[in-house]
Order: structure tokens, then C-alpha cells, then sequence
């Protein structure tokens, strides 16, 4: 049987480290998608995605409502991947404008790109929604729980993101 | 028609793309294994078991020429053989170095718990408890257990240019083969080790004789951001066996900067065996026949 999210926190608080890689298991995809979409460059969304989880893993304690881990996570992932993306231009390692410009010219990410970057103009509660179900294969109940809203809330900005992307991509494939 | 895809695909489709990416999970469990070595953002809180004298680095001259002076009258202060722990952390480094790479010919095994300080003041143990093997070469290998049962076996070893990581989980009855690239080895004792006397080089405080797991005993005790600036505040303490230079406990010890729920981490490594007699399959992975191979990157 799965184990909610708030029993898996409960087992990493009570000194069950292990059981943090089933949390980050669940909401891996999102976090990678987030930073991918940010970062725009495959090692630098994977760096950023291990600092986000570490950074959910140190911060554990403080998150009051264990529910909401998955909406909670993808918001420290957004802050990992601009610091990774300050720290990467700080270091002069990648040309921070080169990251926002021009994708990643191979592998997956690559694949998902055009997708991940019409995901990250939705509003962020569309978004985050979009993330946890498309990308975490979460529920609607679950995203309820972890974002706070009504599942019929959830489900209308399922709807209306899903309306929204098809507008634009279809305005991108217009001749 | 193909771009007008319908939506749901296409989201689906950068899903399962964004899948092919190697996953983060081995590297951030690993990671969270070696919190204690190089921790993450903490305050912390320094109980220190009683520093027998200090220095601070760097020491002006007119400070180290009295601190040597000081030395060479305190008890075991003649700087030789009988206590080149009295030496300058430099030279204490170097010794230990020498020593760690003589001992870890023959491998070596050691334990690693952590030790969560509540904000009542008393320390629990945790639950947890990790028992790592370094071989001689590069093959090395960490079994986790939690409440004394073995949970997991993670072995690693190098393969051309990747460090391969296999790991086996009894609860989930799974297996998992990883590659990463070869700068990934901080789960590594043995380079933790060898790192060791880096970090004593830049020690901040010399610590009371202690007898540890019957071994006399002194200890270093480094600020952590001399080893890594970009990270908070953090204590290493390395103790070493006045008799044998090698390590015998390190500890590190942080602690969450929330004031209110002043929560402490002391990450312990000890219980070394050097130079242990293990089976020759020490680390040659072993995986249950039964076992569902749920990851292979």
C-alpha cells in the first residue's frame, strides 16, 4: 500500500532518513522539469534538483503542513535553479543569457523543452498544478491536499492550463 | 496535424522524456549520507569537550613564537616523537596523511550514526546506523541498517570512467544499478579519510586528551566554513590515536539556525577497523535472485 506523504515526513523526522528518496521519487520529475525549464541545460537542472531535494531534506522540519511537500518542494526547486543559474553566471562557467536563449541541443531534456517553457509561462497555482499531475503522476485528490485547493478548483485549472497551452502552441505552429 | 498534437499527449510525451534523465535520488541520498562531512546551511552549536590550549590560523608571529614557547613547557608539550599531535597542524596533517594512506592499504571499516541534539537539550541516537568498508583499491561499499535490521547495501565501484553503484533495498526488494560520473565519491570513507588531514591542516582548536573506544586520544576541531565557504557555519572534530596517528572518531556537529527549535546534528563516524579481514566478496554486489531491478542508467 502507498503511504501518504505526511506519514513519509513523519518517518524522515523520526530519524528515518532513508525514507526521504520515496518523497523525492514522487515529486522527481516536477523538480527536474522546473529547473530544466529555468536552466535550460541538462547538468545544470540535475545540480539544481539534487540542491533542492537537499535543501527540502534540511528543511523538513519546517514545513507545517506535510500535505503540501509537493507544492512546497517545486517552490524551493524554483529558487535552487536561479541560484544555480546566479552561481553558474557568478563563476562565468555558462553565459547566464546563452542558458536563457538557446536550449539544450540534445538528449531528453531537449525533448521536453518546447513544452517545459509553455508550462513555465502558466500562472504559477496553474503551473504548479500541471507539474504535479502531468509530471508526478499525481492525482487530483493529492494535489488538493498539496496545494490547499478544492479538488473542483484543481480540476478547472487542469482545465484551464490545458486551454491555455493549446492556445499557444497553436499560435507557435501558425505559418 | 502532428503539431496540433493534442495537449495532453504532448505533456505526457515531455514527462516521459524528462524521465530518460538520469535520476538525482542516488546522488541526493548519498549526499544526505555525508550531511555530517559536508553539511549543508547550519548554525552551530560548538559543545566543545574542553580545548586544552588554541590556536587560530593565521597566527601572527609574535602568537605562534609564544604559543611554541607555551608547548614546550606544558606536560607532553617536547615537540618529538612522543608528541607530534604538538606540532603545527601542517605538520600534524602530514603525519596523519602518511598514515591514513600506509593504513588504508589494507582497507578499512568504520560506523556512522547520527546524533540529534532536541531542543529540550537531550541527545537521542538515531535510528539509523551506517556501516561503511573502503577496500584497497577503488571498490568500497556502505549497508544501512535502522532499528539493527539491514535495510539497504549500496557497493560501488570504478568501471572505465564511471563509478558504478548498485544497491540493494530488503524492504522494497528492489535493486537499482546507477553510473555516475567519478567526481561523485563522497560516499567514500576512504577519500574521507585521505581528505582528513586537509582539514587538520587548517584546524582551529586542539581538544583535551579523551579516551575513546579504549584509544587515547586528541582531537582537531576545524570550522567547517575553512573547508567550504559557500556553506553556514559547522564544527569537524577529528580524534586520533596518540599511538597509532589514525583516526579513531570524527564528528560533525551542526545545528538549524531556528532558534526556536534549536535542533542539533552530530554525525558520527567510528568503530575503525583498519586493515580488517573481510571475505574476498566484500564487495562484489550480491542480489538477491528475487529481486525487481527497478533502475539501470
Amino acid at each position: 500500500m502507498t503511504q501518504s506523504t505526511e506519514e513519509l515526513i513523519r518517518q524522515v523526522l523520526g530519524g528515518r532518513r532513508n525514507v526521504f528518496a520515496e518523497l523525492l521519487r514522487r515529486h522527481e520529475w516536477s523538480v527536474l522539469g522546473i529547473c530544466g525549464a529555468i536552466l535550460r541545460d541538462e547538468d545544470a537542472a540535475l545540480d539544481a534538483s539534487q540542491e533542492a531535494f537537499i535543501d527540502a531534506f534540511e528543511n523538513l522540519d519546517q514545513l507545517r503542513s506535510p500535505a503540501t511537500f509537493g507544492a512546497w518542494v517545486l517552490a524551493i526547486a524554483r529558487r535552487a535553479a536561479y541560484r544555480e543559474l546566479r552561481r553558474r553566471r557568478r563563476q562565468g562557467t555558462v553565459d547566464a543569457l546563452q542558458l536563457a536563449d538557446l536550449p539544450s541541443n540534445n538528449g531528453p531534456l531537449h525533448d521536453a523543452l518546447d513544452v517545459l517553457d509553455q508550462v513555465e509561462r502558466l500562472p504559477e497555482s496553474e503551473r504548479q498544478t500541471v507539474l504535479l499531475y502531468y509530471f508526478d503522476n499525481q492525482p487530483v485528490e493529492q494535489i488538493s491536499q498539496a496545494t490547499g485547493r478544492s479538488v473542483g478548483t484543481v480540476t478547472k485549472q487542469l482545465t484551464r492550463a490545458r486551454r491555455r497551452l493549446r492556445e499557444w502552441f497553436e499560435r507557435e505552429t501558425v505559418p | 496535424m502532428t503539431d496540433k498534437m493534442n495537449i495532453e499527449q504532448r505533456l505526457q510525451r515531455a514527462a516521459a522524456s524528462l524521465a530518460e534523465m538520469p535520476s538525482v535520488c542516488e546522488t541526493v541520498m548519498s549526499r544526505l549520507d555525508q550531511l555530517a562531512v559536508q553539511p549543508a546551511r547550519a548554525n552551530v552549536a560548538v559543545r566543545q569537550s574542553g580545548a586544552e590550549w588554541r590556536w587560530r590560523l593565521p597566527a601572527v608571529a609574535a602568537a605562534a613564537a609564544a604559543i611554541t614557547a607555551l608547548w614546550l613547557v606544558l606536560p607532553g608539550g617536547d615537540v618529538g616523537q612522543s608528541a607530534w599531535w604538538l606540532a603545527a597542524p601542517a605538520a600534524v596533517a602530514q603525519e596523519v596523511r602518511a598514515t591514513v594512506d600506509a593504513a588504508l592499504l589494507g582497507g578499512a571499516t568504520a560506523e556512522e550514526q547520527t546524533i540529534v541534539i532536541g531542543a529540550d537539550g537531550n541527545r537521542h541516537t538515531s535510528s539509523t546506523t551506517s556501516r561503511l568498508y573502503a577496500s584497497a583499491g577503488r571498490a568500497y561499499r556502505r549497508d544501512i541498517y535502522d532499528d539493527g535490521k539491514l535495510r539497504e547495501i549500496h557497493w560501488y565501484f570504478q568501471e572505465d570512467d564511471a563509478l558504478v553503484q548498485t544497491s540493494v533495498r530488503y524492504d522494497s526488494q528492489t535493486v537499482d544499478v546507477c553510473r555516475h560520473p567519478l567526481t561523485v565519491n563522497e560516499t567514500n570513507i576512504a577519500e574521507n579519510l585521505r581528505r582528513l588531514s586537509g582539514h587538520i591542516a587548517q584546524a582551529d582548536l586542539r581538544l583535551d586528551y579523551r579516551e575513546i573506544e579504549k584509544h587515547k586520544c586528541v582531537g582537531f576541531e576545524i570550522d567547517n566554513r575553512k573547508l567550504d565557504p559557500a556553506a553556514s557555519a559547522g564544527v569537524l572534530r577529528v580524534w586520533l590515536d596518540v599511538d597509532t596517528k589514525l583516526p579513531v572518531r570524527i564528528e560533525f556537529e551542526t545545528s538549524q539556525p531556528n532558534e526556536a527549535q534549536p535542533k542539533a546534528l552530530i554525525l558520527v563516524t567510528g568503530h575503525f577497523n583498519w586493515r580488517p579481514d573481510l571475505p574476498a566478496d566484500t564487495y562484489t554486489p550480491k542480489v538477491p535472485a528475487d529481486f525487481r531491478l527497478v533502475g539501470q542508467r
